[in-house]
């Protein structure tokens, strides 16, 4: 798993200054090898998107600017693989079911339970790894 | 009593003039009674006048033929024969009618006969010895005293006759004027009756009219009044009912924006505790970390709250692993209670079905609570987590889950059993302050688990401990899938 996780990156858009913040620096502590690059809005992290093309987009819901739902729909118009993992203080349903349309990784509620987050970002580096490596097998 | 003189007065009018009635229809044929009488009286007088006069065409045909010895004196003498004859026979018929007095020809007919037997000797003698013979018998005879005597008793007879019929018209005339006099009474009180009930049922009708009136306005406003009132309670409701969805509604948004800053809080936190600290440091931090989890439980529970409150809880079905489900929760506080000294154990029916479907989030809360409150308010002794099958004793058709969470803890005194399941209520404000929490717990667990649509209650005696239980509607999974 190791060597592979220098080609990782992780783009996370939350509005939230503080929440922002900690969630750049927690992932490290676990997944030290990963690229991590912020947005405090939907537009910019469509831009961000579009420069890095991380792998993973960890994303609040309600932000100013584009909310996540809409950022969510642009990238997948990108690129259809992208792993979501939802974080946000609305755990209502409507949230829930149109996010599920576009499709998503998993879905947590804040506050973050970190252990919760981490095993959702393994999961996803997981699946990429296993994409990434398929091929070279045959 | 206004009615019992109506009717009274009604009935009394018509007996009288039913009285009346029957008393005319009795004068009526009375008075055809006595007018046949009279006519009778009228007739047997006359008829006793042409008897007589009869006679006398006998004497007067026998002097006749006695002087002149011609036969055609005769003539008036035999046709007067015949016509007593039938004047006798029709008194005779006429007394037998009349019951009233004693036959009055009985004294009268053996004198004209006898007067007649003479008649006849002296013509007989006339005819055969002639006029001297006859002559004498005449004068020796008692022919003239005989007629006279016919003549006192026809009108002893006839005077009889109309002195009955004279005290039978006195009679008639009195019972006649006492008949009219009864009706002409009877006439005047019925009608005065009849008046005064008259009055009293136009007095009742204008009565009634008016009461009906005054019930009429008193209803026309009372259902005014009525709609008034609902009107402004309706207000006053929808006023209570908006209120309280904006207080939910507000409650909600809180919650939300309070999650923002109390994520960057504990995210803060977890960050630094990844970091090299000292053991105090490290206290403290966790100090803060367990103040920021209670204030993100409560923020839940508020939040919850709401939901209901609004009709937003959704719950999501799904199949879950039952027996995983309960074991994960009793992992968690099977450490707790170890660490109190407190056994605990967990018991599940063998007969439940290993997967089910319904909202396994929601049940991880109600038993999280449950159970955490159990070991919260126990200091020694045991605490038991109970899973098994059971029958809804309303819907008998469907399968529950009976979940039982005992404990040997402080109980619950009996005063406030009641109050348990109440928002923000402790058993009293002490333990609230020395076990901590809102109170929010309990409350919310039944509503979530009567939004399941099943029951919780609870059983325990202060001291000694408490049993809390609550039932859950499930499917089976297999069961589930075929349904489709």
């Amino acid at each position: 798993m190791e060597p592979f996780q220098h080609s990782i990156s992780i783009l996370v858009v939350e509005d939230d200054k503080v929440t922002r913040e900690v969630i750049d620096l927690m992932i490290p502590k676990k997944f030290p090898n990963v690229t991590i690059y912020t947005s405090a809005n939907g537009r910019t992290g469509v831009e961000l998107f579009k420069k890095h093309a991380p792998g993973i987009v960890i994303t609040d819901i309600q932000m100013p600017d584009m909310d996540g739902i809409e950022m969510a729909g642009e990238i997948k118009a990108i690129k259809p693989d992208t792993k979501f993992i939802v974080v946000t203080a609305y755990g209502n349903t409507s949230y829930y079911e149109k996010f599920n349309k576009i499709g998503f990784h998993d879905f947590l509620s804040k506050p973050i339970e970190f252990e919760k987050l981490y095993a959702a970002i393994g999961k996803c580096i997981a699946e990429i790894m296993n994409n990434q490596a398929g091929p070279e097998f045959h | 009593m206004r009615n019992l003189l109506i009717n009274g007065g009604f009935a009394l009018a018509l007996m009288i003039l039913t009285s009346i009635g029957w008393l005319s229809y009795l004068n009526i044929n009375k008075m055809t009674d006595a007018a046949l009488s009279e006519h009778h009286s009228y007739v047997v007088i006359r008829e006793f006048e042409l008897l007589l006069s009869a006679l006398k065409d006998v004497e007067a045909g026998e002097s006749g033929f006695i002087i002149t010895g011609k036969e055609k004196y005769l003539e008036p003498y035999n046709e007067a024969l015949s016509l007593i004859d039938l004047k006798l026979a029709r008194l005779r018929w006429l007394n037998s009618e009349d019951r009233r007095h004693p036959d009055l020809l009985a004294d009268i007919e053996p004198l004209i006969r006898e007067k007649l037997a003479i008649a006849g000797k002296i013509i007989e003698l006339r005819s055969t010895k002639g006029f001297q013979a006859a002559y004498q018998v005449v004068v020796t005879e008692r022919g003239h005293e005989l007629m006279d005597e016919i003549r006192w008793w026809v009108a002893a007879a006839q005077d009889k006759e109309e002195r009955i019929q004279k005290e039978l018209t006195a009679a008639k005339e009195a019972s006649t004027d006492k008949a009219l006099r009864a009706l002409l009474v009877g006439s005047v009180v019925s009608l005065a009756l009849l008046f005064m009930v008259f009055l009293l049922l136009r007095r009742e009708i204008t009565r009634r009219g008016r009461v009906e009136e005054e019930l009429r306005k008193h209803r026309d406003h009372l259902e005014e009044l009525v709609l008034e009132r609902t009107a402004l309670l309706e207000r006053a409701k929808l006023e209570a009912e908006a209120a309280n969805l904006a207080k939910s509604e507000f409650l909600a948004n809180m919650s939300h924006e309070m999650r923002t800053p109390l994520t960057g809080i504990m995210g803060v936190i977890d960050l630094m505790l990844t970091d090299r600290l000292t053991d105090e440091h490290r206290h403290n931090l966790e100090m803060a970390k367990t103040s920021a989890d209670s204030l993100k439980q409560l923020i839940n529970d508020i939040l919850d709250f709401s939901r209901i409150a609004t009709g937003k809880m959704s719950f999501n079905m799904q199949p879950f692993d039952l027996r995983g489900c309960v074991r994960s929760v009793a992992a968690i506080f099977a450490i707790q209670a170890d660490s109190k000294g407190i056994r605990f154990l967990l018991d599940i029916d063998g007969s439940l079905p290993v997967r089910v479907v319904g909202d396994e989030g929601r049940l991880r809360q109600v038993l999280m609570n449950l159970v955490g409150n159990a070991v919260k308010f126990t200091e020694h002794g045991e605490i038991g987590v109970s899973v098994r099958p059971a029958r809804d004793p309303v819907r008998p058709e469907q399968d529950v889950l009976l979940f039982a969470v005992r404990d040997t803890g402080i109980g619950i005194p009996a005063e406030y059993m009641e109050k348990i399941f109440d928002k923000f209520t402790q058993a009293d404000t002490s333990s609230a302050k020395k076990f901590g929490g809102a109170g929010l717990g309990l409350a919310l667990s039944k509503r979530i688990v009567e939004n399941m649509g099943g029951k919780m209650r609870v059983e325990s005696r202060q001291g000694e401990g408490s049993v809390f239980s609550f039932t859950i509607p499930f499917i089976d999974e297999n069961r589930w899938k075929t349904k489709g």
